[in-house]
């Protein structure tokens, strides 16, 4: 992704698949999977970002889904705010506490992140099923649908569509970002940390910007999964949920925004078709890690890039 | 412009840096000098603030900077290449130098998401100087390679871009005609000169090349053990008992020392 073009061509073919697949998939049960692949997709494609670029690991993502989700239910079924204010509500819920964790944490060295974002995690997850007044505790709570300007989103194609050029959006930004100032210099952290502090890259900032990015992209999606779903859980926020989404971006590849995608249609739409591994789904997903690190460590789509890119030439 | 008082820099027993004091006066090409081991990468380490040091004074512009970090000395314009490469092997040519260009750039994170004109323009420019850059040190026709496909004499030259590209006033090259062949090393001297004449660049370097020294540089110091040994013109050092010693002594002892064991 390193051309202008290349940034483009990419964007050009994620449009077309996703054009497409309704095409080949129809019906409704169908298009409901494609929407939550897409859902998943968004998160990945900024948890990426902090893993495959920053090289951090959260192992809390899905408290920010979770937030994210939450403050849509809340603030829309129990207080009648606009869902579009919820959202951003939760946007900005999510941004600040992403910001105050990431800020002290991101200071020091290692993967102390991995540590503070896994207690993060589950500290949603309990007060979520613990406040019953508000949540609806572990049994889950309504949602209402998603209007604008009166108008409700309703029917599989429409949450579809939705949810298919919300992911080219994020991913756009997310492609945006690996290509500028910041993206480069998150690289050069990767490549030779001292000579990227030598030409002057503070490498604490750009990390912190970046976790608060993916938390922000997080909590849009959860935003859009709730009332896209109509009914929460607090499970949705779970320790669970967060190993899924890291299982999807290694899986899928670090450091490739479209790795992060296939990663997540893999993973959410396998479980779809094969009730095995939705029975036995922890060991699946670490079985899937394991193998993922010992058999195709930079994860399948850049492996098979370089692969195709060989064999052609 | 720097001036370096009582810079002690220890690792447990071995002193790397043992008490130097030496002033570098704006704009020349100084150069030091010292057999192998005598503190000089450790120098640029602790100027840079890449390392810490133990005691003493690094005074930049009359400001006391020791211990300070390596980001925060680049913002005052000091810049710097390394012996042991440190390229950015996972991107490309161009992508380095840009990346040398860091502190010239906007950085903002709305700029760069939605692609702002004010974004694009920073960007076009950047990639302008650094393709002029390239050009002047001879690598215009990789930019778009991989670094890590470069042969060595080429990421040597590629470190010299990158450092200039932030535009320092203060540049310091840890053995830049390292491996380099005749040919290669005359240009770096050349390329060295006219940094300093032409863009005002205060350059220090470190060299073994004895004959890139002399004929560039104007002023040297010699460090051994840790140590300034002699400071003076090309001919005065050339012509320095204590670092013929220093020098010839050395190898003439562990000459006799290989033929008798
Ligand atoms: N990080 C370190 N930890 C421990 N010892 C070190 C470290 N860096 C350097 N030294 C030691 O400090 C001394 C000076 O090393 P330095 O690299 O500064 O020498 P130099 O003058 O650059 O030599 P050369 O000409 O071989 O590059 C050496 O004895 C070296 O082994
Ligand atoms: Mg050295």
């Amino acid at each position: 992704m390193r051309l202008p073009s290349s940034r483009h061509l990419g964007l050009a073919v994620l449009a077309a698949v996703l054009v497409l697949l309704p095409l080949a998939l129809p019906g409704t049960y169908a298009l409901d999977v494609l929407t939550n692949v897409g859902i998943a997709a968004i998160v990945c494609v900024g948890l990426n970002l902090l893993i495959g670029y920053a090289g951090q690991i959260s192992l809390g993502h899905a408290g920010f889904f979770g937030i994210g989700a939450y403050a849509s239910a809340i603030l829309v079924t129990n207080e009648g705010w606009p869902p579009l204010l919820a959202m951003l509500a939760g946007m900005a819920l999510s941004g600040l506490l992403a910001f105050a964790v990431a800020r002290p944490i991101l200071a020091l060295r290692g993967h102390y992140l991995a540590m503070a974002t896994l207690g993060l995690g589950i500290i949603v997850s309990i007060v979520l099923s613990q406040e019953v007044e508000l949540t609806g505790g572990p049994d889950g709570m309504p949602v209402d649908p998603f209007t604008v300007a009166g108008l409700e989103l309703t029917g599989p194609l429409a949450w579809y569509a939705t949810v298919a050029v919300s992911l080219l959006a994020v991913t756009w930004l997310s492609l945006n970002l690996v290509d500028s100032p910041i993206g480069r210099a998150l690289r050069a952290v990767h490549g030779a940390e001292i000579a990227a502090r030598v030409c002057g890259v503070d490498t604490t900032a750009y990390k912190v910007m970046v976790f608060v990015l993916s938390a922000v992209i997080a909590s849009y999606a959860g935003s859009l999964y709730a009332h896209f779903a109509g009914w929460l859980t607090p499970d949705e926020a779970g320790f669970l949920r967060s190993i899924q989404f890291v299982t999807m971006v290694v899986l899928g590849g670090m450091a490739s925004t479209f790795g992060a995608i296939v990663g997540a249609a893999l993973l959410t739409a396998l479980p779809q078709f094969l009730t095995v591994f939705h029975d036995y789904e922890h060991v699946l997903l670490g079985a899937v890690m394991m193998a993922t690190m010992i058999f195709l460590p930079r994860g399948l789509v850049p492996t098979l890039a370089t692969r195709c890119a060989r064999s052609g030439g | 412009m720097l001036e370096v008082r009582g810079l002690v820099c220890h690792f447990g027993g071995v002193r790397a840096v043992d008490g130097v004091d030496f002033t570098i006066p704006e704009r020349g090409v100084h150069a030091i000098i010292g057999p192998n081991g005598a503190g000089k990468t450790t120098l640029f380490n602790l100027v840079t603030g890449v390392l810490r040091p133990t005691a003493g004074e690094i005074l930049f512009h009359g400001e006391n900077v020791a211990g300070r970090p390596p980001e925060a000395l680049a913002r005052l314009g000091i810049s710097r290449t390394f012996q042991n490469l440190r390229v950015f092997f996972n991107m490309t040519v161009l992508e380095n130098v840009l990346v040398g260009r860091h502190l010239h750039l906007y950085r903002g994170a709305l700029g760069a998401l939605f692609r702002t004109p004010r974004f694009r323009r920073s960007e076009a420019a950047a990639r302008d100087f650094a393709e002029h850059l390239l050009a002047r040190v001879g690598l215009a026709d990789w930019r778009h390679r991989p670094a890590d496909s470069l042969p060595y004499g080429a990421l040597k030259r590629l470190e010299i871009a990158r450092a200039l590209a932030a535009e320092p006033r203060l540049l310091l090259l840890d053995e830049p005609a390292a491996g380099c062949n005749e040919a290669e090393t005359r240009e770096i001297a050349e390329l060295i000169a006219a940094v300093e004449a032409e863009d005002g660049v205060t350059v220090v370097l470190v060299e073994h090349d004895m004959q890139l020294v002399m004929n560039v540089c104007d002023h040297i110091i010699v460090l051994d053990h840790g140590r300034k040994l002699a400071e003076g013109t090309a001919r005065e050092i050339r012509e320095d008992p204590r670092v013929i010693e220093a020098y010839l002594g050395r190898a003439a002892r562990e000459f006799a020392h290989a033929a008798g064991g």
